[in-house]
């Protein structure tokens, strides 16, 4: 008994570091080849060795519009996260803690929303877009212009009530006693203060959790902007941006400059990276804890 | 005189009475349907615009896919003839063979990512050292934009002996490839290269449905002298059903849109292998400038997901009872 769980502990080790390098190979091959000669990374067997910090590199895809690219999807990220974070604390409470007609069908409303496939909205939304009334060029019908294809605030519209956030904050509410809700009303607070006050310190792991959800969405985002603010560079998303500042530099057939291919690649792809190893924790307790029970 | 006063002050006095019991029938209506007027204020706007975010274009959808229109002259009513078009042999079945090609990755890609992710997961909830850097590490490639990845995979896979692949394959010896335009590798690699993106999404949560099963329940199988199997069969699996069935349809939701591969890397081919329904919307939509064509294959997509996700749901109803 005893040597059989004994070589079941050591076949499970076996297995994961295998499998565990095979998951990292292409991300890391990526990342060590960001930090080698051509010469070295052409040499590379099963990893590339790094063997230098070539600086004018990360300057020159800087300054290629990463550094831009970078500035615009943070401010991305920024203003998605407050929203999702406010929008779904304010849903979430109500769906929770108040009694009122409709409720159940608003909320069954909301979560019809967590099945829509993006790809079947993407041609609707385009052209809900494009016919935005009065912006654009367009008149009170939505006709005549471009709308709001081609401008910045199209990566900033959609999704402004998130089925899932506001489903997830619901769980992590009901979770938390309703008493603490009716002590802060006789004490004259208002929905706001019972919120982010009375409630939110205890909502860290969710809260954290949608951190990290909605920053890793609005950073990888790319179909949508891809197909919206095509020909304006000044908006390009990293991942979109990235996709330009690549194919200009690579091609398929013949000799590549693979060390700048890789560096560009890695500095959109390591703030993701860096954000999940923080947090993650919080990850898998916030998305798991409140997730799984409804 | 004296009459006049005291009618005055009487009129006043009432409608003073008035407009105070007016106020305080406010009041406790206001009191007692507090919570209803909160919950309305907020909720009203989210209504409002969830509903043109989601419906207004639903019905836009559905009212294009009887049209033919190239987004710049005005649309024609045709009628069924798109929806036809996606079923029938135009175009020698150039379109059920896309919808089939597109169910036969999101059959391969679920079941890889189901049986795979169970099992890693119950690898990993084993009490082993450095279990957590396992745990990251499986995750790591989940938390990259597929866009940006796919586009590594594509520098990769390039044909040429100095592509990245066929260099350290060359170090080993092995002839280099032209796997983009390889029939036989590349749909392999398209529904590895999901798989591997998404999977790390499956065992964590997997290991957080493992995580919450009773312990009690394995204490009290193991003094009935169940055998390990036995245990994985009657207690492990069923009591992990709701995790199985969470991410059976936000995988099955996933896997039907593949679009990456497509996308980035092969623009559909080699020979049509990696065409993809997702790739199809976006391309008759935005490149052939079709969007009768890109809007009935979008509400064919839609409706099919919905039909899976409800067969899904009712079998669980009809296995549970709830």
């Amino acid at each position: 008994m005893k040597t059989r769980r004994t070589l079941v502990r050591t076949l499970s080790y076996i297995f994961l570091i295998v499998t565990s390098f095979v998951m990292i190979y292409p991300v890391l091959f990526m990342a060590l080849g960001s930090f080698t000669t051509n010469n070295q990374f052409l040499e590379a067997t099963i990893l590339p060795i790094p063997n230098t910090l070539n600086i004018p590199l990360f300057q020159r895809a800087l300054g290629a519009g990463i550094w831009d690219a970078y500035i615009f999807t943070l401010q991305r990220c920024a203003f998605y996260i407050s929203v999702t974070l406010l929008v779904g604390l304010i849903g979430g409470y109500i769906f929770s803690k108040l009694r009122f007609p409709g409720k159940n069908k608003v909320f069954l409303l909301f979560l019809s929303g967590m099945v829509m496939p993006g790809i079947v909205m993407i041609v609707p939304m385009y052209l809900l877009m494009a016919w935005f009334p009065l912006l654009g060029g367009n008149n009170i019908l939505g006709q005549g212009g471009h709308g709001l294809i081609g401008q910045w605030p199209v990566l900033f519209v959609y999704g402004w009530v998130p089925p899932f956030a506001i489903f997830l904050f619901k769980q992590s509410f009901d979770m938390l006693p309703t008493e603490y809700q009716d002590a802060a009303k006789m004490d004259g607070a208002g929905i706001f203060t019972i919120i982010f006050r009375v409630y939110g310190p205890l909502l860290k792991p969710p809260i954290v959790a949608l951190i990290i959800v909605t920053f890793l969405g609005t950073w990888n985002d790319y179909l949508w902007p891809s197909l919206t603010i095509a020909g304006h560079p000044d908006f390009y998303p990293i991942a979109y941006r990235i996709q330009s500042v690549i194919l200009s530099d690579w091609s398929p057939v013949g000799t590549t400059d693979y060390p700048a291919v890789m560096v560009r690649t890695f500095l959109a792809t390591w703030p993701p990276a860096l954000v999940y190893f923080l947090l993650q924790r919080y990850f898998v307790q916030g998305l798991v804890a409140s997730g799984l029970k409804g | 005189m004296s009459t006049k006063v005291e009618l005055l002050t009487s009129e006043i006095g009432s409608s003073k009475q008035e407009s105070l019991s007016r106020l305080l029938r406010f009041q406790r209506w206001h009191r007692r349907n507090r919570d209803a007027i909160v919950a309305w204020v907020f909720l009203a706007p989210m209504v409002l615009y969830f509903v043109v975010m989601t419906f207004v274009p639903l019905a836009f959808l559905v009212g294009i896919s009887f049209t033919e229109w190239n987004i710049i002259s005005p649309p024609v009513w045709v009628g069924f003839q798109n929806i036809q078009k996606v079923f029938s042999s135009f175009d020698n079945w150039f379109y059920p063979k896309v919808i089939g090609r597109t169910m036969l990755y999101a059959v391969a890609i679920l079941t890889l990512n189901i049986v795979g992710g169970f099992f890693v997961a119950l690898v990993l909830n084993q009490n082993l050292k450095g279990k957590g850097l396992f745990r990251t590490m499986w995750y790591l490639p989940s938390v990259f934009s597929g866009a940006v990845v796919a586009l590594l995979l594509k520098i990769y896979l390039a044909g040429s002996s100095v592509g990245v692949l066929n260099m350290v394959l060359g170090k080993f010896g092995i002839q280099p490839t032209d796997w983009i335009n390889d029939t036989f590798w590349m749909p392999i690699i398209a529904v590895l290269f999901v798989v591997w993106q998404g999977i790390g999404f499956t065992v964590i949560f997997f290991l957080a449905g493992l995580q919450g099963i009773d312990e009690n329940l394995y204490d009290a199988a193991k003094i009935d002298g169940a055998d390990e199997r036995q245990l994985l069969r009657y207690i492990t699996i069923p009591q992990m059903i709701p995790v199985l069935l969470f991410i059976s349809v936000t995988g099955l939701i996933g896997s039907m849109q593949m679009w990456e591969v497509p996308k980035i890397i092969t623009a559909g081919g080699p020979n049509g292998m990696t065409y993809t329904l997702a790739y199809s919307i976006q391309n008759d939509s935005f490149a052939a400038l079709e969007m009768g064509m890109g809007t009935a294959q979008s509400l064919v997509l839609f409706v099919m997901l919905l039909f899976f996700i409800g067969w899904q749901l009712n079998q669980y109803r009809k296995e549970h009872g709830v």
